[in-house]
């Protein structure tokens, strides 16, 4: 089936083509659940930034500019 | 000015509506273009296009792809023979995307053509920190454009002038850039009579004062004006100039204001590194060396891009307090030769 969803598209012809099976992206769908929970959860959990970190990662040496 | 002191507060969004209604009524040559800008996408993203589709027709009002090079490219084309396109590049950060049609084309075929054409367009786009978008979707760029010679740069502060300069934008025969400020879209304010403009390279004294002269437009403008009250119990009076186009620049306003103050503080969102306050504080240097009584200082977002997280967002735009701040060490700093 057809639907505007071009991820949900993609998915189906994976499974279609036989590329990958359901199970397999079931399990990677759930992994990738599971880290974006853990990276929620952690920055729920943080305190804001300092604000001496505005000017922080601008160039590379990855100090205040 | 034109202000209906018994009619309703507008705000700045709904301003800039009534400026494209209007315009769009008294002249059949103006069109909307840009992503979501017709009703059945809800007349854009905050809703500035809303009911002009349904008003003007689909021929007018035309909702397009995301592609904003295709965007601009589309109302250079339809100016070159006779339309006055309206443009909306939703976020400032998406006129990259754009920047060859704009600097390219909008801003030199008059000078390439010799004269013998010209594009009548305007580019709407908003920005602006407080929503937390992120580095991506918040950036004030006007140094770019008003570093290209043919483009204009306007950016109201109030409802009034948000009618007036879309109205002037829209009859100036060349390529002019619109910045609107996100936050500021819901303040309110009195309403431009119908047809009120407000002429492009005019700056407005937004408050008269005597010690300092802060120069500002859009976003921190705002924040300029409110800062007045810890200016004054300070006992600073400053004389608070909105330029509302930002290239060409009021020098004439703010030359006579300076002369008065022998201060000027230049505020803007924009980082202050190589911004639009570096051309202002070196131009009123040449012109008042050795009668300012305080080196001209700048105002603006630190050497960085503008942070999501919502602590370092607010610290980095200036706010009415670092305003102040700036405004009063300024006032009470005498002319030395020590560098500082």
């Amino acid at each position: 089936m057809i639907v505007a969803d071009l991820l949900a598209n993609f998915r189906a012809r994976l499974i279609d083509e036989g590329i990958a099976s359901e199970s397999e992206l079931a399990a990677i769908e759930a992994d990738i659940e599971a880290q974006l929970d853990e990276a929620v959860d952690f920055a729920l959990a943080s305190p804001f930034p300092d604000l001496g970190e505005l000017t922080r990662d601008v160039y590379a040496n990855g100090e205040n500019a | 000015m034109s202000d209906q002191s018994d009619a309703a507060p507008v705000t700045i969004l709904q301003a800039i509506n009534a400026a494209l209604n209007d315009a769009m009524e008294f002249d059949e040559a103006i069109i909307v273009l840009g992503e979501d800008v017709a009703d059945p996408e809800e007349g854009g993203v905050l809703g500035v296009t809303k009911g002009l589709s349904s008003r003007f027709g689909d021929d007018r009002v035309r909702s397009t792809p995301i592609a904003e090079q295709a965007i601009v490219g589309a109302a250079i084309g339809a100016s070159l023979v006779g339309y006055k396109p309206v443009a909306e590049i939703m976020l400032m950060n998406f006129t990259t995307v754009a920047m060859d049609m704009i600097v390219n084309h909008a801003a030199k075929l008059r000078f390439m053509s010799g004269g013998q054409t010209n594009v009548p367009i305007v580019i709407r786009t908003m920005t602006g920190t407080g929503f937390g978008s992120g580095g991506q979707h918040s950036d004030y760029l006007e140094a770019w454009f008003a570093h290209t010679p043919g483009m204009k740069v306007v950016a109201p502060s109030n409802p009034m002038d948000a009618y007036g300069l879309m109205r002037a934008a829209i009859d100036d025969p060349d390529p002019v850039l619109y910045i609107e400020n996100l936050p500021a879209y819901w303040i309110p304010g009195p309403p431009a009579e119908k047809g009120f403009t407000v002429p492009l390279g005019k700056a407005l004294v937004a408050k008269e004062g005597a010690d300092v002269t802060i120069v500002s437009y859009s976003r921190t403008l705002i924040e300029a004006l409110g800062a007045v009250e810890q200016m004054e119990a300070a006992g600073v009076s400053a004389e608070i100039i909105d330029l509302r186009t930002i290239s060409p620049w009021d020098e004439e306003t703010v030359y006579a204001s300076v002369a008065k103050t022998g201060r000027c503080l230049i505020v803007h969102e924009a980082v202050t590194a190589f911004g639009v306050g570096a051309e202002i504080a070196a131009t009123l240097q040449s012109r008042f060396f050795g009668k300012l009584k305080a080196p001209v200082g700048r105002l603006g977002a630190p050497y960085a891009p503008v942070p999501f997280s919502k602590p370092l967002e607010s610290a980095y735009a200036p706010d009415s307090r670092r305003i102040a701040d700036a405004a009063i060490a300024l006032a009470t700093k005498e002319h030395s030769t020590d560098g500082n």
